[in-house]
């Protein structure tokens, strides 16, 4: 496969958008497009100070080093969450996450939850009893209070996050199948500031997850690569992965999920009755029966079209 | 794995999304067209992460460690096979363990 730009054999493939790259030219291509997502959505200006939740993921990184190319004035902030899991998992990305910080000289401020509330975040949740056993609603919890309360205590503008499709995309879905209203009216790339809470961004919900891996991968970003010892059997993974198996034969199909979401969102389509079809009924003129075409109902269409023409009448037009 | 097969084959025969894995041969992203030829070495790596929140033993977790255990197995090359290796569970850097 030939890179689009220079025909040069193609490092990244990406079929939702039937373009294949090189590497050079898909490390061209990636802080473009975010560019674009940053403007279409609004998310920021070059004059805003952006505070960067980095975790020592490919993607947190990612978008950190990104913003930096593009000339954004992008601060990272890591929350030492306490997780060891027998893998070293908080150590090791907060080290990677400092590495990161240190080779590209960028200010990096890191709170640890242990320093600031007595316990890890393992501890806190089996003292508070919350998650069924698991740490993760505590572990969500407590990172969603702590970015705000650094990102307007330090005097941020905004708050990125390196979300990518693939959460927005498993994370619609989740709340697709419950129907949870309220939460699908209140996802999008930008939560705008209110009250007390700082604006949430999102500039990488466009890209595939596989897209920020290569990303990571083609510039040459160490990131931690074991997963968080509490995530497995996450339903959110499941989710991503039944999802990568629809993306596998209809390609596109997760972008255009996310996207058809954010337009309908948009328009303020979601969960409100319109009832255009009713408000467009008339009787059939053959049949009686309602529709919604212009003239005939489609069944008396379609009976005309198989039915023979009707023989002439001998002599009709003879007949007056 | 038999040389002269393209990757996405490979991927397929061992059942694994495409979608789901980047592979590499040294050190380089390589494609689904890409044809393995005799001795390569194939690293993947997984590309799904997150699960910060939601969790709970489901239906879901068996089918994700289905997925992973079709990764994870170290498969021996056969005679005049191809190997495809998969990346190490463990914290390491991608780039580093591909170099």
């Amino acid at each position: 496969m030939k890179c689009r730009k220079c025909g040069e054999k193609a490092s990244v493939h990406m079929r939702q958008h039937k373009l294949a790259l090189c590497k050079e030219h898909y490390l061209e291509w990636v802080p473009e497009q975010t560019e674009r997502f940053i403007k279409k959505y609004g998310m920021f200006t070059h004059e805003e100070k952006i505070l960067v939740a980095v975790s020592g993921g490919k993607d947190s990184l990612s978008l950190w080093d990104i913003l930096v190319r593009l000339g954004y004035q992008a601060d990272g902030l890591y929350l030492g969450l306490g997780i060891d899991g027998g893998i070293n998992y908080s150590h090791e990305s907060q080290r990677l996450t400092e590495e990161f910080a240190d080779e590209h000289n960028l200010k990096l401020h890191i709170v640890d939850i242990e320093n600031e509330y007595g316990q890890p975040i393992p501890v806190l949740s089996e003292m508070s009893h919350r998650g069924h056993g698991k740490p993760c609603a505590v572990c969500g919890l407590a990172k969603r209070h702590e970015m705000n309360r650094i990102a307007r205590d330090l005097g941020y503008d905004v708050l990125a996050t390196g979300h990518n499709l693939d959460d927005e995309a498993a994370v619609l879905f989740g709340n697709t199948l419950s129907w949870s209203s309220e939460y699908l009216l209140r996802q999008g790339p930008v939560l705008s500031e209110s009250a007390g809470l700082a604006r949430k961004v999102k500039p990488l919900c466009r890209f595939y997850e596989r897209e920020m891996t290569a990303y990571a991968l083609a510039r040459g970003i160490e990131y931690i690569y074991e997963e968080c010892p509490f995530a497995g059997g996450s339903q959110s993974i499941y989710y991503k992965e039944l999802l990568n198996q629809l993306e596998t034969t209809r390609p596109g199909a997760k972008l255009t999920f996310y996207l058809r979401f954010l337009e309908a969102r948009k328009r303020g389509d979601l969960f409100i009755e319109h009832n255009v079809e009713q408000a467009h009924m008339h009787p059939c003129p053959k049949c009686g029966q309602p529709t919604s075409a212009p003239d005939k109902c489609s069944f008396c269409r379609m009976i005309e079209r198989v039915s023979p023409a009707p023989a002439a009448v001998p002599g009709g037009d003879d007949v007056s | 794995m038999k040389p002269g097969m393209t990757l996405l084959s490979a991927l397929q025969k061992n059942n694994i999304l495409p979608e789901s894995v980047i592979a590499t041969r040294a050190g380089e992203m390589i494609l689904e067209d890409e044809i393995l030829k005799d001795g390569d070495v194939i690293k993947l790596i997984a590309v799904i992460s997150g699960g910060s929140c939601h969790c709970e033993r489901s239906k879901g977790a068996k089918q994700h460690l289905h997925l992973r255990q079709a990764v994870s197995p170290r498969r021996a090359p056969g005679p005049n096979g191809v190997q495809v290796s998969p990346h190490e569970w463990g914290i390491a850097s991608p780039l580093r363990g591909s170099q």
